[in-house]
């Protein structure tokens, strides 16, 4: 959790994502969802957004102590056809390539015992 | 029944323009049956300690490396029931297979032998490699379309 500020400057948000927990964020007076989304690098495809407990409008500005609650759409696809989710890390271009780079390494090992006996 | 090996589900799972060719053909595709192997999550998740190690050692940034672990053992979470194991028939089948074959495919190999243990087909961006394999069907995954078949005798 971050410290807590009393600035009339900031207000204080609270993030519940599934996964991980709840998130404490200071967004500046006035910011909206749409701000705290995107601070937070929260993924929102087949999610549902809910404001203390009620669907928002993203450019509602936020008031001070608000929760936030990012949960999975009932019965969205990605839960009954998996192939349709992503892995989020991936739009990291960096990430994505260092990862692939080092599973095509560890394709190319030699592997002695790869098929010894047989 | 369908399953995806490593690389094609890599190319799902970035949903880049592979990605999406192939989402179209599962889309297309009458077997709703649509699997992947535990081999495919091995390699995934090795993959991933393997970067955190490498950034570990170089003492780059960590927090993409852990991140990009958590989001695929979430991922995987979503495939629960659907992932199919290296199971003792499996085994015996990837046995049989000739040694040079399971040298060069290590892995491949693996999923191969689940596949045909399974009686399924094989979607892959890698024909080449898996088309050597004797009597599995393989599935270019692009285009939805069996591989012609280039198998050579590999089996010495």
């Amino acid at each position: 959790m971050s410290e807590l500020h009393t600035s009339t400057e900031s207000i204080l948000v609270h993030l519940v994502r599934p996964g991980m927990g709840v998130r404490d964020y200071h967004l500046a007076r006035g910011a909206t969802l749409a701000d705290l989304l995107h601070q937070s690098k929260s993924v929102t495809t087949d999610q549902t957004v809910l404001v203390d407990g009620l669907p928002p409008e993203e450019s509602l500005p936020l008031r001070e102590g608000v929760v936030v609650t990012i949960v999975p759409q009932p019965g969205n696809s990605s839960e009954t056809e998996p192939w349709k989710g992503t892995v989020p890390a991936f739009r990291d271009e960096a990430l994505f390539e260092e990862y692939s780079e080092i599973l095509k390494a560890r394709r190319s090992e030699d592997t002695t015992e790869e098929g010894q006996g047989g | 029944m369908i399953i995806l090996d490593t690389d094609a589900l890599g190319h799902l799972q970035k949903k880049d323009p592979v990605g999406k060719l192939i989402l179209d053909r599962l889309e297309d595709s009458a077997d709703r049956e649509i699997r992947i192997t535990l081999i495919t999550a091995f390699e995934m998740l090795a993959g991933a300690t393997a970067l955190i190690d490498r950034r570990k050692r170089d003492r780059r940034d960590l927090i993409s490396a852990f991140r990009l672990l958590q989001d695929l053992v979430e991922y995987l979470g979503t495939w629960r029931g659907l992932i199919l194991p290296f199971d003792p028939a499996s085994e015996q089948i990837y046995e049989s297979l000739p040694a040079r074959l399971r040298q060069e495919l290590k892995d491949d190999a693996r999923i191969s032998a689940i596949t045909l243990a399974q009686n399924a087909l094989v979607w892959t961006c890698n024909v080449t490699d898996y088309d050597r394999v004797p009597g599995l069907i393989v599935v270019r995954a692009e285009t939805g379309q069996r591989a012609t078949s280039t198998r050579e005798a590999d089996e010495t």
